[in-house]
């Protein structure tokens, strides 16, 4: 089997989908990657994506959406993931064929919501 | 009297809320047989936006606000402040788990307030990222 260098980055698009549920899950999803980097078919090989979020552009010390899922989205909780409100993160995804790694996708930015919390209730001197 | 009360933040920042200070001061009770007030509250669990927070991850402090009518406004200064979530002392006493501050000893805002007169509490809750709930409704305390 003739051994391929795995997957473009460039080939991989993220977009986020926020769907603003009451269980406050948003969406990272990205586009399949179908080719490998000489432009060749993938086919029926599974390809599995990993999706990480960081502070940095350069996506240092990443921290993990998802791992190993063959789906092209992810959800994932602000709250969970303790994705810092009011700042700036970047998400990456990597695609993985046959055990090799392709380079992270080129960063996304995104501003995470800011929301003022709602104020305590049942108030009450004891 | 508002600069007085800004102090009382200063202080109260300082020591978790007071009640003794430490890790704990935030919520601690009266002791056996003492009759203090203290003011409770439930911890919000949603934003604004009426989607769900976590006050374990979420909340970063309370305000407290003291008038002597109900007229709480965006330009008052909080009496005192207290950490949403303190580290305890777990049961079995080699770690510690993170607690809820559900509870202020008001003891804590005798020396600025006069016995007898009757006072409106009110507290806002900051998230991580600084912003501010709206004034929760007013309680009355009488200052007794």
């Amino acid at each position: 089997m003739k051994a391929k260098r795995v997957i473009l980055s460039s080939v991989l698009v993220i977009a986020i989908v926020i769907c603003a549920s009451v269980a406050r899950a948003e969406t990272l999803s990205w586009n399949a990657v179908t080719t490998y980097t000489d432009g060749s078919a993938i086919g029926s090989a599974t390809v599995t994506y990993t999706a990480v979020w960081s502070t940095s552009a350069s996506l240092t010390s990443p921290t993990t959406v998802a791992s190993g899922t063959s789906s092209t989205s992810a959800a994932f909780s602000i709250s969970s993931a303790g994705m810092p409100r009011g700042s700036t993160i970047y998400f990456g995804v990597k695609a993985t064929v046959g055990g090799v790694d392709s380079a992270y996708s080129t960063a996304l930015s995104w501003a995470v919501p800011s929301l003022s919390p709602s104020s305590p209730g049942n108030l009450r001197v004891q | 009297m508002m600069i007085a009360l800004a102090t009382l933040a200063v202080l109260l920042a300082g020591c978790g809320g007071g009640g003794g200070g430490g890790a704990e001061g935030a919520q601690a009770s009266p002791g056996p047989g003492s009759s203090a007030p203290s003011l409770a509250w439930d911890p919000p669990t949603t934003f604004s936006d009426n989607t769900l927070l976590d006050p374990y991850v979420e909340l970063d402090y309370y305000e407290f606000y003291l008038r002597s009518d109900t007229n709480f406004a965006d330009n008052d200064v909080p009496v005192a402040q207290v950490s949403a979530v303190t580290n305890v002392l777990a049961p079995d006493g080699s770690s510690y788990v993170p607690s809820l501050t559900i509870v202020f000893n008001l003891v804590n805002l005798q020396p600025f307030t006069q016995q007898g007169r009757v006072y409106y509490l009110s507290i806002k809750s900051v998230g991580m990222d600084g912003l501010k709930s709206g004034f929760s409704t007013p309680v009355v305390w009488n200052n007794t």
